[in-house]
This record gives C-alpha cells, sequence and structure tokens, in this order.
C-alpha cells in the first residue's frame, strides 16, 4: 500500500507544482529517470524471485540515480557528454530488459 | 546464482549480472532488511521516482508547443522559398522569351526603330547596287608586293568617304566593333582570315562610288601602290550585290548603353 500511496504522491506532487527544472539540471534528469527505472525493475525481479529487500532497493535506486548523473555531468566536462549519455543508456537499457525478460519467465513460464 | 556458462563480452556479462548482487548476498547472509515491500523508504523511493518521471513529462509537454511552432515555421519557410523560386524561375523565362523576341528584330511588335538599327549596325543581311574592289598581290610573289590590312583599311576609309553604305571585305560585314588587322601576315576582319584577293563589296551607287573613289585620298593611295609594288586593284560596278550580316558578337553590346535620341549629342560630320 505505502508503494502505491508514494506512487500517487509523487504524481501529484510533479502535477500541482510543476517545477521548472533547472536548465543545468536538464541533461541528468532523463539519464537519472532511466537509472531509476533499472532500479525499480530489478526491485520487481527481487520481488518476484522473493528476495526482495528494501534497503537494498533504496541503496541501488539512490547510487544509480547519482552515478548516472554524475558520468553524464563528467562526460560534460570531458566534452563527451553525449557519447557517454549513450552507454549509460544501453547498459541500463540492457539491464531492464534482461530483469524484464527475467519477470517475464517467471510470469509466463515463457 | 545459477551460471551456467561465464558471461564473454561486456554486454553479456551487463546482461547476466542484471540483478544487483546485494540481492543475492542478503539472501545468503543473515538478513538486515526488511522483506516486507510497504516500507517508508520504498514509499519515498517511489515517490520520488513518481515525481521526476512526472517533471520531466510536464516539462517536455510544456516545451513540445514551442519546438512544434518552430519546426512549423520552417516547413512554411521552406513553401515560401519553394514559391519564390518557381516564381523568379517562371520569370527568368519569360524575360529570356522578351529578351529573344527583341533580338529577333523580325516580330511583329518590334519597332521600325530596332529594325532601322539592326540594320545600320550590321546585323542584317543587305542587298543593292554596289562597287566591288578586287585587290590582288603583285604577279612576282615579292614581300612589298603583297596585300596588307593596311591597304584594306584604305580602300574601306576611302569607301564610306565615297559614300558607301554597307562594306564588307573577303564576306565579312563590317559593323560597329568591326577590326581589320593583320595577324601572321594574313588579313584577318572580325578576327576571321581573309583570302587574297580581297574582294571588297560596298554597296550604293557603283559608278559614283568608282569615280569618288579614285579621286579621293584612298585612290591615289591605290595608285602609288599599284605603280610601285606591282598590286592590282580593280573596280567593277555591280546591279546586284548582297552584303551579309556581321557575326553576332560583333553587334552585341554588353557594356555600353544608348542614350534617348532626343538628348544624347549628335556628332558633326560630313553629310
Amino acid at each position: 500500500m505505502i508503494p502505491v500511496i508514494g506512487l500517487v504522491v509523487g504524481v501529484g506532487l510533479g502535477l500541482f507544482l510543476q517545477p521548472d527544472v533547472p536548465l543545468w539540471l536538464q541533461p541528468y534528469l532523463p539519464i537519472a529517470i532511466v537509472a531509476a527505472l533499472d532500479a525499480v525493475v530489478g526491485a520487481l525481479r527481487a520481488l518476484g524471485e522473493r528476495r526482495f529487500d528494501d534497503r537494498v532497493f533504496v541503496v541501488s535506486f539512490i547510487s544509480n540515480v547519482t552515478i548516472a548523473g554524475f558520468m553524464v555531468f563528467l562526460g560534460d566536462q570531458l566534452g563527451v557528454g553525449s557519447q557517454l549519455s549513450t552507454g549509460v543508456v544501453v547498459v541500463l537499457g540492457i539491464r531492464i530488459f534482461a530483469n524484464a525478460a527475467a519477470i517475464r519467465r517467471r510470469i509466463f513460464h515463457a | 546464482m545459477a551460471v551456467v556458462r561465464p558471461a564473454e563480452s561486456l554486454l553479456e556479462q551487463v546482461a547476466e549480472n542484471a540483478l544487483d548482487d546485494d540481492y543475492y548476498v542478503v539472501r545468503a547472509g543473515e538478513r538486515y532488511g526488511q522483506r516486507a515491500v510497504a516500507t517508508p523508504a520504498v514509499g519515498v523511493v517511489v515517490a520520488v521516482l513518481a515525481a521526476m518521471l512526472t517533471v520531466t513529462a510536464v516539462q517536455t509537454q510544456t516545451d513540445r508547443p514551442g519546438s512544434e511552432l518552430e519546426r512549423r515555421t520552417l516547413v512554411a519557410d521552406v513553401a515560401d522559398r519553394r514559391d519564390v523560386l518557381a516564381a523568379r524561375q517562371e520569370a527568368v523565362g519569360a524575360l529570356r522569351q522578351q529578351v529573344a523576341s527583341l533580338r529577333g528584330g523580325s516580330t511583329a511588335e518590334t519597332s521600325t526603330d530596332v529594325a532601322a538599327d539592326t540594320v545600320l549596325a550590321g546585323a542584317r543581311s543587305l542587298r543593292g547596287t554596289a562597287l566591288v574592289v578586287t585587290m590582288a598581290g603583285s604577279p612576282d610573289g615579292s614581300r612589298a608586293g603583297r596585300v596588307t590590312a593596311q591597304d584594306v583599311v584604305a580602300v574601306v576609309n576611302g569607301l564610306w568617304y565615297a559614300g558607301a553604305e554597307a562594306v564588307s571585305v573577303g564576306g565579312q560585314r563590317l559593323a560597329e566593333t568591326s577590326a581589320i588587322s593583320s595577324l601572321d601576315g594574313a588579313i584577318t576582319v572580325n578576327f576571321r582570315r581573309i583570302e587574297v584577293p580581297v574582294r571588297i563589296v560596298a554597296l550604293g551607287d557603283g559608278a559614283v562610288l568608282r569615280s569618288r573613289l579614285q579621286s579621293n585620298l584612298a585612290g591615289r593611295y591605290l595608285q602609288e601602290r599599284a605603280e610601285d609594288a606591282g598590286i592590282s586593284v580593280g573596280m567593277a560596278p555591280s546591279d546586284d550585290e548582297v552584303v551579309p550580316s556581321a557575326p553576332e558578337q560583333r553587334t552585341t553590346l554588353r557594356r555600353a548603353e544608348p542614350l534617348p535620341a532626343a538628348d544624347g549629342p549628335r556628332g558633326e560630320g560630313r553629310p
């Protein structure tokens, strides 16, 4: 129940406050979201395999978002921002797909 | 963790270790987290994720009209420019046609002024009574006995002086920008080589032209040349001769523009 409440609260906050994302944050937000999605899909898979751990979830979420943001920042400073972003998205995308495939196998046995 | 075979490439490794190892570690070791999903920490994290997603989505949505407008403006611009290009090309075609019809001179809408001017400028062939002057080198073939460009210039000047209305040298009409010169010992008119004997056709009253030519400076010059160097000069009035039009390059002006006839200064000359 609490996750659902969190979801509703988050969406509500985003919709009602509609904060303007500062310009310096704009390149990092999409990457941070992809990294967060990776953590969430991983958590869902762990949930299905009955090895979910809220502490691991929270830590992996925060570290994923932070590291992804930091890599984009570093890439921007080095002049390879877009390439590094692409690399991060590719790796996280593969992880998301692999975890989603594991969930699918568990649910549909296919 | 059931590892069938060690992953070979980096991407395979990523795919195989997609789930964070910590989940397994916790499973194997002692419990230090909570198995329950419904914990405040999870709720906060989900809320943060949801907020991030919503904010980004809203931001993209609000940015879209701007970029959409930009795109539409660009598309409209491209279409406009294409229209302009098409219109210009059409104009080019129309103007080309106009230029061609103006150049043609024979079309009905051309004014008589233009027709008369093209005749005077040498752009039209002419026919009429004429005096034909034929110049040939001396039979002995000596260097001094050759017909030179200078001789031709003298005769042509004499013919103009005598009242010739149009002159051609060796089939080359003399126009506004014609030149008579020598190149490698040969005579050229309109930058084309002229064969010896040189045949000069001057339209006008043949007999009058001949008597005037013989009595003016050019006639005396020719007489001297004939006596000294042995070049032969024949003059024969003709009832029907044709003077061809000058080459197009010799009747086309690129830079010079005519002044209005009423305002333009008029040179004084012998009638």
